[in-house]
């Protein structure tokens, strides 16, 4: 039997964190969650589309930044986490000697990077259905323009909406300060003002052409978000940590 | 070993509880356990009610206490990962990684983070067939299994604290068990074994805590331990005579056997004749000093009955050493006083229940604390035994 108890590197940590999350992602959970995110952002763009053609497509980028987006990456963090904190989600792991931040920002991670895959999933479904499949050339590339632009803003999102979640997944029994993070994007974030700015959707919506939070630049909110994945995931991490 | 810096493990004045039970509720607490404990076998007996879950749990890391501290080697366990990287924990419900993968993956993940090969500690207790075995498809036994193996596998341990390691882990044979536990303590590992059958921790535990109510209410020399297939003897007595039951404990008390922890006496009542109780540490040895004493006192037995000990005897001896230490200030000094160094055996007379071994008839059990010769000189220091309960049910009779 090896006796050497050298401290295990980081990158273990990382990795055993990920693998864990990838292990319970494999689940029928996560592909019920998925398939629902995918068939309600359809259902979305073919009622917009029947309804009036002309400016579906923002039509239903409103609803599914709005709603599809947000819930769909609450679900990719409850099935990585379950019913429990973010250090107790990781504890399984980190009992054994590994950091509990390493390895909860191993999950974080990776929820994020599924949360944005199934994010940018769900709005080219949903542009291609709004847009329609039939037309002239140019259509189809202003709509894979289109589905690049607004497939990166959604997978951004998606990892904004994941980290905070996962922040909020450190408060409160069973982690329910997620709760608490969900009702406040859709309560304050709905605004432009000081307290809109705070959240994902106001920086969303600026993105994808609504009304700018704090009358801030496209460039502006784009920072913003790249400033929520990172900062809360390491707030998150932090906590969850020894 | 007595010099606190030499504890592995430091318990200071610890309020806490498990989240063992569904939805992470308790099964147990605990209020204000101070305890040092040194390498070896240290056995916790007691429900989980009494806390032996939340012990092992707050030794694990797994949770922190309310109030004050657990320390393993002077850091605590649930900041320190480096710690629970030299912890060994089983605790009452399993937690292997929720995912799908085999057993054997995790083994070797946490092997490499632990530098121990746990795969062929796996095939050393007997469940290398769980090796190839789904994560999610194990039973409750089985995860407990292998992670009772993580817990014993684990290299240079400082902490091995296991929940009830005997129960539950099948395919996991529990002689292994045993070895590996006696093989870690040897080693230098501190042991901490939560357990409810005090048979199952004999011959193995070098120390005895008895947890009641989440409280610690006796160890050691309290419980009338360490004790080596020891157990309980309930002697019937002929007649209503409670004098003959005083004379047998009195008499056995004198003898100052080191095979005797303990004596009490009951008084006749209506629906039972008198009783004698003896608490010995080996039942064949004890028995034989019994059975001497009883042809000396020319005392007539109707029924004897052994059995192995059980926590309602350990938490009454634990009593009676209270009561005996509280009223040895009023005790009754054989020829040798207890106060005189080495001088061999002597008697102090506690009282438990509202009766007193001077009123016969009144049902109530008296406790004698007995000292032998190798006992410490202090009265306070006596091993006693009492019993004040109903009398065990027959099993076996004879004259």
């Amino acid at each position: 039997m090896a006796t050497t108890t050298t401290a295990p590197p980081s990158l273990l940590a990382l990795q055993a964190g990920a693998r864990l999350a990838v292990g319970r992602l494999a689940c029928r959970r996560f592909v019920l969650a998925a398939l629902f995110a995918i068939t309600l952002a359809a259902m979305v763009a073919l009622v917009e589309r029947s309804h009036e053609p002309v400016g579906a497509a923002s039509r239903m980028l409103t609803v599914v930044f709005g709603l599809v987006v947000p819930l769909s990456s609450f679900a990719v963090l409850a099935v990585v986490t379950g019913r429990a904190r973010l250090a107790e989600a990781a504890w399984p792991l980190s009992r054994h000697g590994l950091r509990g931040s390493h390895v909860a920002l191993g999950l974080l991670l990776t929820a994020q990077v599924a949360a944005a895959l199934l994010a940018m999933v769900v709005v080219a479904v949903a542009l291609v259905l709004s847009h329609g499949l039939s037309g002239p050339a140019a259509g189809a590339i202003g709509l894979g323009r289109d589905v690049l632009v607004s497939g990166w803003i959604a997978a951004a999102g998606a990892a904004a909406y994941v980290a905070w979640f996962g922040l909020g997944a450190t408060f409160l029994r069973f982690g329910r300060g997620r709760w608490v993070v969900l009702a406040a994007d859709f309560l304050l974030g709905l605004g432009t003002g000081y307290l809109a700015a705070c959240w994902p959707r106001a920086h969303l919506g600026n993105l994808i052409g609504a009304e700018p939070v704090l009358e801030l630049p496209q460039t502006m909110s784009s920072g913003a978000v790249a400033a929520m994945i990172v900062v809360p995931t390491l707030a998150a991490a932090l906590r969850a940590g020894d | 070993m007595t010099d606190p810096a030499q504890a592995v493990l430091q318990l200071a004045r610890v309020h806490g509880r498990d989240t063992q039970g569904s939805a992470g509720e308790s099964l147990g607490r605990l209020h204000g356990i101070t305890q040092l404990l040194y390498p070896g076998v240290h056995a916790f007996l007691g429900e989980a009610a009494d806390g032996t879950a939340a012990i092992v749990e707050l030794c694990s890391g797994r949770s922190r206490p309310r109030i004050g501290a657990v320390l393993v080697a002077g850091r605590a366990p649930h900041r320190s990962p480096r710690r629970r990287r030299r912890i060994g924990a089983l605790l009452a419900r399993p937690e292997l990684p929720d995912t799908h993968g085999e057993v054997a993956e995790i083994l070797r993940l946490v092997g490499q983070v632990r530098g121990a090969d746990l795969l062929a500690e796996l095939t050393a207790l007997g469940a290398s067939a769980l090796a190839g075995r789904e994560l999610l498809s194990l039973s409750h036994a089985e995860a407990r299994a292998v992670e009772l193996c993580i817990a014993l596998g684990s290299a240079d341990p400082l902490v091995v604290a296991l929940y009830e390691p005997f129960v539950d882990v099948d395919p996991i044979d529990g002689v292994a068990v045993r070895q590996r536990i006696a093989a870690l303590g040897r080693a230098g590992a501190c042991v901490v074994l939560a357990s409810s059958r005090p048979a199952e921790v004999e011959g193995l535990a070098d120390h005895v805590h008895l947890l009641a109510r989440g409280r610690l209410v006796g160890s050691d020399e309290q419980l009338g331990w360490p004790g080596a297939a020891g157990g309980q003897m309930t002697l019937w007595l002929a007649g209503r005579d409670g004098a003959a039951a005083r004379r047998l404990a009195a008499a056995l008390g004198d003898r100052g056997s080191p095979n005797l922890a303990g004596v009490a006496w009951e008084q006749p009542t209506p629906d039972s004749p008198p009783t004698v109780v003896a608490r010995v540490t080996d039942v064949a040895a004890g028995a034989i000093t019994i059975a001497e004493t009883v042809a000396e006192l020319d005392v007539q037995v109707t029924a004897l009955h052994t059995e192995p000990l059980s926590l309602h005897a350990l938490a009454e001896a634990a009593r009676a050493h209270e009561a005996a230490r509280q009223a040895a200030a009023v005790a009754v000094t054989g020829p040798a006083s207890p106060a005189a160094p080495g001088g061999g055996q002597a008697a102090a007379v506690a009282v438990t229940g509202s009766g007193t071994p001077a009123a016969p008839g009144g049902g109530q059990a008296a406790a004698v604390a007995v000292t032998g010769s190798g006992t410490p000189a202090a009265p306070g220091a006596a091993e006693a035994y009492a019993f004040d309960g109903p009398p065990p049910r027959r099993r076996e009779e004879g004259h």
